[in-house]
């Protein structure tokens, strides 16, 4: 471990000002909650200069409902989204998600935008973020773009992101409130842990698949949609034959690694069964499983 | 529960009961739960910890670590270090002036590495500079030459003729052996026979607090402040390296955030690194390692392979067991002779074994060295025996409580190792116990109907006992001081340490209790060498059974001298003095009475002597290392765990539901703080069972941090925990008591392990049950 060496610290109040911050100083670098961030520093990974501090900045801690999204401020921390009313009354997947999310120490800390921006293939807020198909605004000095989060990862530790932008919010469309969303998590105890393999599934289904998507996180380079599950799945009588059908298709989708966490092997096998636990829990209480 | 044969011995309940001229009921602290006077302060984070103690004049020393498993030094280049600013000195093996050995019983392991490095880790060089980043930088800018050497990291391996050699004179560090009866003859008479081989892993202690040391230059000598689990172990050392000699040397003890064995064998390493820069720069220099250093750098808990046959007659009794032991200890030997010893004298479980022959053998590899860590040995061993009799009584088709009852030791009987039991032997009792609170009969039939679907459930149980103090003829002794202030409070002095268990807690219970007065007046003042005699190592469960033993010494002597002097002021017969809540009064008048503050003032005043040294020595012992038969351990606290689990048979996750663990402990001076060691002990024990290993690629481990190892939360411990006290006093000790902090870890594993087998008809013998093995192990298991 390495000690944290001095650096200069910024602590902007606004986005203009933090942009600045960056287009002036080519060695900077955002940190939010710093949960990611100060072990990476402590592992000798990465040695900071100048840190530009965006968890003050007013205008990127929120979430509220608008133009018929769901908007979600990228240094909204994770004990924040856990106790939003909006998320916990319109679609709860994302909140599922981080109810499990580190401890609640680093849920205090921690945020979402710093959660997706870190890039880990077992970012737990991805999987929920790429069922409801959010959209991300990322504000750079010439301006704004907004992309499908889908887009947003290019591998571990690497997204679209250039050095001089930020991830300024989070829009999840309004109208999936009206699907069934669930995220479960393999990790290696019960809380405080890494995933293993995480899911999120959102569907809608009566007697069958009306829609379904179903993605997955530590099981590929980046957070993955299992769009040949999905497919095979959507318009398909629910019965539990078809559900077991349909998920063997998701080993075929995930491209995991052994590592200390868990061999590709198990977690091949562990990705059909949490895609399927996710989807009969969905379907409880929605309708009998046949 | 109360002893009914009466005993003769200086000690024991009955000794205390008739010298304090009470019953046990009528003690006020002994026996009794306290609120822990140290509560307050560790909750608040008031209390000073080793690192919490740094000044601003104090530098800093950072140790410069093997990148190699196995490696000669050519050439350490210290230049470019020296050239950094605030760099004080790079301290090299050749700048040790006393001896560079640092090794436990075998003299193996230098201090600094001179001519080859063994593991991955291993110090090299110490840089000292007059802050940390200095430091850091020096440490960076050594330039270590190595000349690589073939390694060897499985122990298997390491004992093939053809494997590099850690050590010159070859791969086994050391043998044990017992040979008792004729285990031929005991498998013929054997009905059944069971054998298999098991494999248990490294374990990290993972305290909260890494290992720190800071000395500071005095006078002619030298102090150092650390966390420790010997002060005096530590004198030793750092005496032995600096070459000074151990009158100048004081060592304190420092409250320790954690400990578990691993404060232990750690304390004396870097203790004595602090004190040798501290004497060459002559500045106070902090030693504090971070969290990956304690993970890749300090002793770790020997993983095991082991290969058991065991044999009993359709009766249910044993008749026989073969056990062969490899036990790694890395690259060095630390430990190991008392770690292997105890493992083999220890690995028939707690029974009755008339045939036995047992092969012990510790292998170097050139991984980080194996040492003390709660259990020291038994854990393993016991993984595998306590398997060993769940299969066997399978197969005779007994209850596993039942089958183990008619075979666990009692008075009268004798251990593997030929020892006659002769006293406070606990074992039946404590597993009938255990079993009634678990309601082992009817659960053990009524979790069959959790056969269906994908999540099942077992119950198990495991025995286990563990001797307390040293093992074999090794002497052990304790001491402690009392004296009496001219107020009438009590300064307390014991070098037993504060590793959160509460030891010294319990000896100021013991000299209140015996003087009557109440425990605030009992003032414990911080582990110092130069200040009372070596109580010996916090270790081997013996804080309390030795140290509190020696306490009570002293506080006999002030209390003899205080009714005495009672008797003299109360013009009242030295038979009729009474010493009670903080007063002393003459039973046939009880108005003619003396405060306790009053008497203390007259001890002074009348020359009677106001402060005693207490000192207790351990029964002796004989033992024939040749045969392993003889008396191994003075008395043996006794131990069960049941524990109900729930498999996911998708996942592999094993959930412990309930857990239940009863310990004999002699007498519970305090419930609550055994309590809390076996809760906490519990909690470790599933750690090590499902989910803790150290892990490694190349002799290099990969898993160095809390991200990786990964320890229990409060959410991977089960909500219901049940403990069960049972006392069969011991005639040796203050009040009968024994140890305990080690106890309920060391049945936890294999209890876990009984329970999965139970639920899914699998057994997995090779530790930690993690999902993915326990996954995979079902697979198989169906097929």
């Amino acid at each position: 471990m390495k000690l944290i060496p001095p650096f200069t610290y910024y602590k902007p109040e606004t986005i203009e000002e933090a942009i600045s911050l960056l287009d002036e100083f080519k060695e900077a670098k955002v940190i939010a909650g710093g949960t990611d961030l100060i072990p990476l520093i402590r592992d000798g990974k990465y040695t900071p200069q100048k840190m530009v501090d965006i968890s003050f900045i007013d205008e990127l801690n929120f979430v509220r409902e608008e133009g018929g999204y769901i908007k979600i401020g990228a240094a909204t921390t994770h004990s924040d989204i856990l106790n939003s009313k909006i998320l916990n009354e319109k679609t709860n997947v994302l909140v599922q998600a981080v109810k499990n999310l580190g401890s609640p120490q680093i849920r205090n800390l921690g945020t979402i935008g710093g959660n997706l921006c870190n890039a880990s293939p077992a970012a737990d807020t991805a999987p929920p973020l790429l069922v409801l198909e959010a959209e991300l605004l990322i504000q750079g000095s010439k301006g704004e773009r907004r992309i499908p989060v889908k887009d947003f990862f290019l591998g571990p530790g690497k997204t679209i992101l250039k050095r001089n932008e930020i991830l300024r919010e989070i829009h999840i469309p309004s109208e999936v409130g009206k699907m069934k969303g669930v995220f479960l998590k393999l990790g290696r105890r019960e809380a405080h842990t890494l995933s293993i393999v995480c899911t999120a599934v959102l569907l809608k289904a009566d007697t069958e698949f009306e829609d379904i998507r179903i993605a997955l996180g530590a099981v590929a380079p980046i957070p993955i949609r299992a769009k040949e599950t999905e497919s095979y799945l959507r318009g398909k009588e629910v019965t539990e034959k078809k559900i077991d059908e349909g998920t063997e298709i998701v080993k075929k989708e995930v491209k995991p690694i052994t590592d200390v966490r868990g061999t590709k092997e198990y977690r091949t096998e562990m990705s059909k069964v949490f895609v399927k636990r996710a989807i009969n829990k969905a379907l409880k209480g929605e309708v009998e499983c046949k | 529960m109360t002893e009914t044969r009466e005993v003769t011995a200086e000690r024991g309940p009955f000794f205390f009961k008739r010298e304090l001229g009470k019953e046990e009921g009528e003690y006020k602290l002994v026996g009794r739960e306290i609120e822990r006077p140290d509560a307050f302060s560790k909750i608040m984070g008031l209390t000073k910890f080793t690192a919490d103690r740094l000044t601003e004049d104090v530098c800093f020393g950072k140790i410069v670590r093997s990148k190699y498993p196995h490696a000669l030094i050519k050439r350490v280049i210290v230049d470019e270090a020296l050239q950094i600013k605030g760099v004080l000195a790079v301290i090299t093996a050749k700048d040790v002036p006393g001896e560079n050995q640092i090794g436990y019983a075998i003299p193996d392991q230098p201090l600094l590495a001179d001519k080859k490095v063994r593991y991955i880790g291993e110090p090299i060089a110490i840089v000292v500079a007059e802050n940390e980043y200095a430091a850091e930088k020096g440490v960076e800018a050594v330039k270590v030459e190595y000349d690589p050497l073939p390694a060897v990291f499985d122990p298997l391996e390491a004992l093939k003729p053809e494997a590099p050699k850690v050590h010159e004179k070859g791969n086994v560090a050391l043998t044990t052996i017992i040979r008792k009866g004729d285990v031929e003859k005991g498998f013929k008479e054997a009905d059944v026979v069971v054998e298999n081989i098991y494999y248990t892993q490294r374990q990290e202690h993972a305290y909260l607090e890494p290992e720190a040391a800071i000395a500071y230059p005095e006078g002619d000598g030298i102090r150092v402040v650390l966390c420790t689990q010997s002060p005096f172990l530590v004198r030793e050392f750092v005496s032995r390296v600096t070459g000074y000699s151990q009158s100048k040397i004081k060592v304190i003890g420092a409250p320790a955030g954690g400990a578990f064995g691993g404060k232990d064998d750690m304390g004396p390493m870097v203790a004595s690194k602090a004190a040798l820069a501290a004497i060459i720069t002559k500045k106070p220099v902090a030693i504090i390692l971070d969290k990956e250093e304690t993970f890749v750098a300090s002793n770790k808990r020997h993983p095991a392979i082991i290969r058991y046959k065991s044999g009993a007659t359709k009766d249910g009794k044993l008749t026989a067991v073969e056990i062969e032991i490899i036990y790694e200890t890395g690259a060095y030997a630390n430990r190991s002779p008392f770690v292997l010893w105890r493992a083999t004298v220890h690995s028939a479980g707690p029974y009755v074994v008339p045939n036995a022959k047992v092969d012990g053998k510790s292998v170097y590899t050139n991984k980080v060295f194996s040492g003390s860590f709660r259990g020291f040995g038994d854990p393993q061993i016991h993984f595998a025996a306590e398997q060993q009799m769940d299969e066997l009584a399978e197969k005779l088709g007994i209850d596993p409580v039942e089958f183990r009852l008619r075979n666990v030791l009692k008075e009268g009987t004798r251990t593997v190792c030929n020892q006659l039991l002769e006293e406070s032997v606990g074992m039946e009792e404590t597993l009938k116990k255990v079993a009634e609170a678990a309601n082992w009969k009817k659960k053990r039939e009524e979790l069959k109907k959790y056969r269906k679907g994908s999540k099942v459930r077992g119950i198990g149980v495991a025995c286990a006992y563990h001797g307390i103090s040293t093992s074999r003829g090794v002497p052990d002794w304790s001491a402690a001081a009392v004296l009496l202030n001219e107020d009438g409070t009590i300064t307390y002095r014991s070098t037993i340490t504060r590793l959160g268990q509460g030891s010294l807690i319990g000896h100021a219970k013991i000299v209140a209790e015996i003087l009557d007065i109440p425990l605030e007046w009992v003032h414990i003042e911080e582990p110092d060498t130069s200040a009372s005699p070596n109580a010996r190592p916090t270790h081997g469960s013996r804080g309390l059974m030795t140290g509190g033993t020696a306490a009570a010494d002293a506080a006999l002597k002030l209390r003899r001298t205080l009714i005495k002097l009672a008797s003299e002021l109360l013009n009242c017969d030295e038979k009729n003095v009474k010493l009670e809540n903080g007063k002393a009064f003459c039973a046939l008048d009880p108005s003619n009475k003396i405060e306790f503050s009053e008497l203390a003032k007259e001890t002074y005043q009348r020359g009677y002597q106001p402060a005693y040294y207490g000192f207790y020595f351990v029964p002796r012992r004989y033992f024939d290392p040749e045969t392993g038969l003889g008396v191994a351990y003075c008395v043996y606290t006794y131990i069960a765990n049941i524990v109900e689990v729930e498999v996911d048979k998708e996942t592999g996750e094993v959930k412990v539901l309930e857990a239940y663990t009863g310990a004999d402990v002699g007498k519970a001076i305090d419930p609550g703080l055994i309590e809390g060691q076996m809760q906490g002990a519990l909690a470790q024990g599933i750690g090590y069972a499902i989910s803790e290993e150290v892990a490694f690629n190349d002799g290099k481990i990969i898993n160095p941090n809390y991200t990786d190892y990964i320890i229990p939360t409060v959410k991977d411990v089960p909500r219901k925990v049940k403990v069960v006290i049972i006392e069969k006093p011991y005639s040796s000790t203050a009040f009968g008591a024994k140890g305990v902090a080690e106890a309920a870890l060391i049945p936890t594993a294999p209890a876990i392990a009984n329970a999965v087998a139970h639920a899914t008809g699998v057994r997995v013998r090779n530790l930690p049950l993690t999902k993915e093995k326990v996954c995979f192990k079902l697979k198989e298991g169906k097929k």
